[in-house]
């Protein structure tokens, strides 16, 4: 296997372990930063779109662990969330994650991943797989925080990646 | 171009093999035993948080303590002479009981617990606890946290861990009545955003500060659990139902250890 891949398998797992310790002590207030999702949007900056995927399942499947929404709903939404960045950045912006296109993604992500969790309850729910939840749960004030901590997080991810070459090759 | 649909295809093809999956719960043990690896494995990360935690905690409160001793040594010097007057009744209660014949209130089982994680979307409605049916944990339990506050129940069972939902979870409803007045309702959560106190006769008399407590109706709850109080009236005169929100009786962002409890 690729030494890079083992290289983003290894950051993937030990940011969840991160988020989700930090979601233990901090209980679930919103200053806790996504790091899932934003490394999401770097290794979609970063790899083809076959590759964004399988990472973006796997940062899914990690948060699932610990979800009580209907399965799948956050594979559901880091594999959009993932396409979406990838698009993103070979259409519409530029690829090297500049300051207004980090900020670009990181605001329409952070908006996105939640939007897109309660559309997939809302769908099981119709199914009467699941209890559907109100789109205020997901989407509310507290994302204004998570904005702003992810964003803060994002810059200092984008400026370490620079000292590992080899996630670039 | 070829190759980029066939993987977005087998993606949402193994997301739809993995719901299938869960829904035939055979993904259960699998995520149950990811809970415990999760669990051991964030040991070292929840050490540095909660330093961190406890060490802002101190330096933004540092102003507030001193406000907050002498609240408190109020309300220690309230409770010590409220438990002085309880043991008392206390004492009358066993000898009526004893004289009447009553029979005495049951001897609960507790298993102790601890939450490993939060539901990372709503933490408000739903988090894990490290107990599972080997211990003894079975569907729809009440949680409560010392001094018999009710906090949640069981919503799911695996070998190891379980989900816990908490008392303002939309899936919970739960039979109350009012101290003082005795006025019963049912208590339901509100999407992890809160918990009203519903469908109380317009008869019946509900006041802010009303302290509110299972009343055991249905079963699946013992009776005189504190779920909270009553924080404000929201219905009309008008309505057929009187409504109020429910103010928790501790903070569910606070916890840590808890206990399932066993009838």
């Amino acid at each position: 296997m690729n030494n890079k891949y083992l290289i983003y398998a290894g950051l993937l797992f030990l940011f969840f372990l991160v988020h989700s310790s930090a979601v233990k002590v901090f209980q679930g207030s919103s200053f806790v930063p996504e790091l899932l999702l934003l490394a999401v949007i770097i290794f979609a900056a970063m790899n083809s779109l076959p590759e964004t995927l399988w990472f973006s399942f796997g940062a899914g499947f990690l948060l699932e662990i610990f979800s009580a929404e209907f399965f799948g709903a956050h594979i559901f939404a880091l594999l959009i969330c993932g396409i979406t960045a990838y698009l993103a950045t070979r259409n519409l912006t530029a690829q090297e994650l500049a300051a207004p296109t980090a900020a670009f993604l990181v605001i329409g992500a952070t908006l996105l991943r939640p939007a897109l969790v309660w559309v997939y309850q809302a769908g099981v729910s119709s199914l009467d797989l699941a209890t559907a939840i109100p789109v205020g749960v997901f989407l509310n004030g507290e994302l204004f925080y998570t904005v702003l901590v992810n964003l803060a997080i994002f810059y200092l991810l984008r400026a370490g990646i620079r000292y590992f070459p080899a996630l670039n090759k | 171009m070829f190759s980029t649909y066939v993987h977005t295809l087998l993606a949402f093809l193994l997301l739809a093999v993995l719901v299938f999956l869960s829904v035939s719960a055979v993904l259960a043990p699998v995520m149950d035993w990811l809970r415990v690896g999760v669990n051991f494995l964030d040991y070292p990360f929840v050490a540095v948080f909660g330093f961190v935690k406890n060490f802002s905690g101190i330096l933004w409160n540092v102003k507030n303590i001193a406000q907050e001793n002498v609240l408190l040594t109020k309300q220690v010097e309230k409770l010590t002479a409220d438990v002085a007057a309880l043991e008392r009744v206390g004492e009358e209660n066993v000898f009526l009981r004893e004289g009447l014949g009553f029979r005495t209130s049951q001897r609960r089982e507790l298993i102790p617990v601890e939450i490993i994680s939060r539901d990372f979307q709503n933490p408000d409605q739903n988090l894990t606890i490290n107990r599972g049916s080997r211990h003894g944990v079975a569907l729809g339990d009440p949680v409560i946290v010392a001094g018999n506050i009710l906090v949640g129940v069981v919503a799911e069972v695996a070998e190891n861990t379980s989900a816990v939902d908490l008392l303002t979870s939309s899936k919970v409803a739960i039979n109350a009545l009012v101290v003082p007045g005795g006025a019963s309702g049912l208590v339901r959560g509100e999407h992890g955003l809160g918990m009203t106190f519903d469908l109380v006769s317009q008869n019946e008399v509900i006041n802010p500060g009303d302290q509110l407590l299972t009343s055991g109706l249905g079963g699946q709850f013992p009776k005189d659990l504190l779920i909270g109080e009553v924080s404000r009236i929201t219905s009309g005169e008008s309505e057929l139902f009187q409504r109020a929100s429910v103010l928790p009786a501790t903070n569910y962002r606070d916890l840590n250890f808890l206990f399932v409890l066993k009838p």
